[in-house]
């Protein structure tokens, strides 16, 4: 029995590391979670400095509208993708009604995409935030009186300040994009990110060995991940994961 | 290479309605070395930003810089040097990055910024620091450092917040020394913010004093310290003694006189290295008095009478 | 540069906020697909209250049992660890750092693998519930272990020694009111990821023990367009102003 076990665990890990699909599975899951990570931390850190160094009336409102989505559980999101740009989306509508043809997109890798980028951007915005408001002020007047104008300034000041928090919420966006199942399975795509892939495996193929391996595989990309975040300069990582 | 800077009715007003600055009009002759001096929130700092352009006057202020309206212009092109109250230094930037900063911004090629960073190291006395991080530095070095980058790129006007406000007493006096050096060999137009007293009187070729948002007085610290026009200039630049009614003096237009009008009781004295100060109480004073000596100590408790010299007693109503 | 940020904000508010409104709409129409023309009604609502009343219901039973679990064993081990020195206790931190490098879809495999078997348990909510602890409770004790850190225990307690305090006094008397920041953010987050949790749950979870987002996921699955909607602004409504009013309670707490 226990010699059983072993031989198919083993079996398990064999077919994870050499099955093109499981490979593949796995290459589009990092590719698709790198670069919603990449997008979130752009996005966020314009929009986090933004809010954090401008006042405007509604502001307050605005940040706890932005910050909503945090509670969100991800098969939620993958809903919200769905009407968006499901068979019955408003862009879908929006199209029709302007070029007379519907797009539609949701159950493809561009649906998950929107859906990653909607759960990642309200903790990234947050994080940004909360960094650009430890900025010292005096750094950004210093190098404006040395003659720097507002590109140079948000190029040698505000961005080296923001790193830290920038590498720290890109790696844990990274992070939870590699391991959410529900938008995913919300959006019953075609695209076979490894979580589905795991699941399906588990429930579908009844193939405990290669689910169990293949959770391991996503583990441990997802921890050399956020180890390499933490080791350049990422050192609040942690404190927001 | 220094510039004639002026403030014409600037005054300013914070969004929440609190008036930083009453409208105020300031000079600020080429070369000259200017102090602002007054206790915090007394509108000091604010003047120094407006100057900078790291503040806009309310409505009708303008700022001139050689006769030139420079209240529009935005502070990075106003072609000044500012020294940060607790330095504000890249800490993502090594030394020699700090100090290139501005002529690296100003598109100056690369040989030429070395030459002018190896400069400023050495007029600073920073030589071999260059390849230092910030965190490295100590106190002093670091505001060193932050006077290097605002002279590096030559500006017309130096501005200095606190610029000794970090760092220790001894430090202090030794930094102080070696700034007034270097301002009187660059002959920089200067302005530098303090709440110190003994350094405004010892680095500034003017002082500005400020209460509540308005210039108390401005002269020589000669000027301001025998002749304030105020007891509150006169209290803010050293000790004045209330001698009753509306007649003020500095301790050392008081000496001992046993044939003196003023009669008083010893209550304390204070050791302080060359000379001893003596605090006395005296009917018709409205607190102690002080004085200095430099004889033997007097015990507390005992009465000694006192001559005051007329021509130093300072009429100042209240 | 200042019109680009605003221009850009503008975009990614409105990404953010018009599909909640977008969801929160599509729960009141009559049809979808005629949009608001067709009618609102609030037919759908009640459709949702009658199918999945009982998810509600056994996610805020769970998210309560795991705050408890969560508060009884992150607690007391957060305080072992901000007083504990030495190589080892520095180690269990760092682990704890990571959680999220664990997916939640491996430690559900593991539950099955290991308790599947064992009688009536993988039938039972505490099976879900055992999951939920496992996820959650890293965050507990980092919250808590960052607060007694931040608050300079050491010290503080050597003060109440010096005055004569018992370990009982101390440990109620200044070790909890001081980290009550880290405690209270700590009972939050483990609150809202409870309710939000799905990759564990979602193994973990069978037909009658399903909580509320395996419960959502069932909906966009095997229901309507509206109905899912409709239960989705039940969600919108049932859980998000109470984890906006506890984070109000908690941000005053913390002043």
């Amino acid at each position: 029995m226990a010699a059983g076990w072993e031989g198919q665990g083993a079996a398990g890990y064999v077919a994870a590391l050499t099955e093109p699909r499981y490979l593949a599975a796995l290459r589009d899951t990092v590719l698709l979670s790198a670069g919603v990570a990449f997008v979130s931390v752009a996005l966020a850190a314009v929009v986090g400095s933004f809010l954090a160094r401008r006042r405007f009336p509604g502001r307050r409102v605005l940040v706890a509208l932005l910050t909503l989505p945090l509670a969100f559980p991800g098969v939620v999101v993958g809903f919200m993708v769905i009407l968006l740009a499901g068979r019955q989306g408003v862009i879908g509508g929006l199209t029709e009604a302007l070029v007379g043809e519907r797009v539609v997109f949701a159950y493809s890798l561009a649906g998950l995409c929107l859906g990653y980028l909607y759960f990642s951007l309200p903790r990234c915005i947050a994080t940004v935030m909360a960094a650009a408001e430890g900025l010292d002020p005096a750094l950004e007047e210093a190098a404006r009186t040395l003659g720097a104008g507002p590109w140079r300034v948000a190029r040698d000041v505000i961005l080296p300040g923001l790193a830290p928090a920038l590498v720290a919420s890109g790696a844990i966006v990274f992070a939870t994009c590699m391991g959410a199942l529900g938008t995913a399975f919300t959006l019953a795509a075609d695209i076979r990110v490894l979580p589905m892939v795991i699941y399906t495996e588990f429930t579908v193929a009844t193939n405990f060995s290669v689910a169990a391996a293949l959770s391991v595989l996503l583990g441990l990309v997802t921890w050399a991940a956020l180890a390499l975040a933490r080791m350049f300069g990422g050192g609040s990582v942690a404190a927001q994961a | 290479m220094s510039i004639h800077a002026a403030l014409l009715g600037c005054a300013r007003t914070f969004p929440d309605g609190t008036v930083g600055l009453h409208p105020t009009t300031l000079d600020f002759p080429p070369g000259s070395v200017t102090a602002l001096l007054g206790p915090s929130g007394c509108g000091k700092t604010t003047t120094l930003r407006l100057l900078a352009g790291l503040a806009a006057p309310d409505r009708g202020g303008r700022v001139t810089f050689d006769g030139r309206d420079v209240t529009a212009l935005p502070v990075e092109r106003r072609g000044i040097g500012m020294v940060f109250q607790g330095y504000a230094l890249f800490p993502n930037r090594d030394v020699a990055g700090n100090i290139g900063y501005g002529l690296e911004v100003r598109g100056v090629a690369r040989a030429e910024r070395e030459r002018r960073v190896a400069e400023m190291l050495r007029l600073t006395r920073l030589e071999g620091l260059g390849a230092r991080r910030i965190d490295q530095l100590s106190g002093g070095q670091r505001q060193r450092v932050a006077l290097a980058r605002a002279l590096a790129p030559s500006p017309g006007l130096l501005l200095l917040d606190e610029p000794f406000g970090a760092l220790d007493a001894r430090l202090r006096e030794a930094l102080r020394t070696e700034l007034a050096a270097l301002l009187a060999e660059l002959s920089v137009t200067a302005v530098f913010v303090t709440h110190d007293q003994a350094e405004a009187m010892a680095l500034g070729s003017r002082i500005v004093v400020m209460e509540a948002g308005r210039v108390a007085q401005e002269g020589t610290p000669e000027q301001v310290y025998a002749r304030p026009a105020s007891r509150f200039v006169g209290g803010f630049l050293g000790t004045l003694n209330h001698l009753g009614g509306d007649r003020f003096c500095r301790p050392e237009a008081l000496r001992p006189d046993p044939q003196g009008p003023i009669d008083a009781v010893v209550r304390a004295v204070f050791f302080e290295g060359g000379r001893r100060r003596v605090l006395l109480r005296a009917p018709g004073a409205g607190a102690d008095i002080a004085i200095e000596l430099a004889g033997p100590a007097p015990l507390p408790g005992t009465g000694m009478r006192l001559a005051v010299e007329e021509a130093a007693v300072l009429r100042l109503p209240g | 540069m200042r019109l680009l940020s605003a221009g850009i904000t503008t975009l990614v508010a409105a990404f953010l906020i018009v599909p909640v409104l977008l969801s929160a709409l599509a729960g009141v129409t009559a049809n979808w697909f005629l949009g608001v023309s067709g009618g609102l009604t609030t037919r759908w609502l009640w459709r949702v209250w009658d199918l999945y009343a009982h998810t509600i219901g056994l996610s805020v039973w769970i998210a309560a049992c795991c705050l408890a679990c969560t508060l009884l064993l992150g607690v007391p081990a957060a305080y072992a660890l901000a007083r504990a020195e030495g190589r080892w206790p520095r180690l269990a931190e760092e682990v704890l750092t990571l959680p999220l490098a664990v997916p939640g879809l491996a430690t559900a495999l593991g539950l099955i693998l290991l308790w599947g078997p064992v009688g009536g348990f993988r039938t039972h909510w505490s099976f879900v519930l055992v999951g939920h602890v496992l996820f959650t409770l890293p965050f507990m004790l980092r919250a808590t272990l960052a607060a007694m850190k931040g608050a300079d225990l050491v010290t503080l307690e050597e003060a109440a020694r010096a005055c004569g305090a018992s370990f009982r006094q101390r440990f109620l008397g200044i070790v909890l009111p001081n980290a009550r920041r880290g405690i209270l953010a700590g009972s939050l987050m483990v609150l809202a990821l409870s309710l939000g949790e799905f990759n564990t749950t979602l193994l973990l979870s069978t037909p009658f023990t399903m909580t509320l987002p395996v419960g959502l996921a069932d909906s966009y699955a095997s229901m309507r367009l509206e109905i899912g909607s409709a239960f989705t602004l039940l969600f919108l409504v049932l859980l998000v102003p109470p984890m906006v009013a506890l984070q109000a309670v908690a941000d005053r707490v913390a002043r």
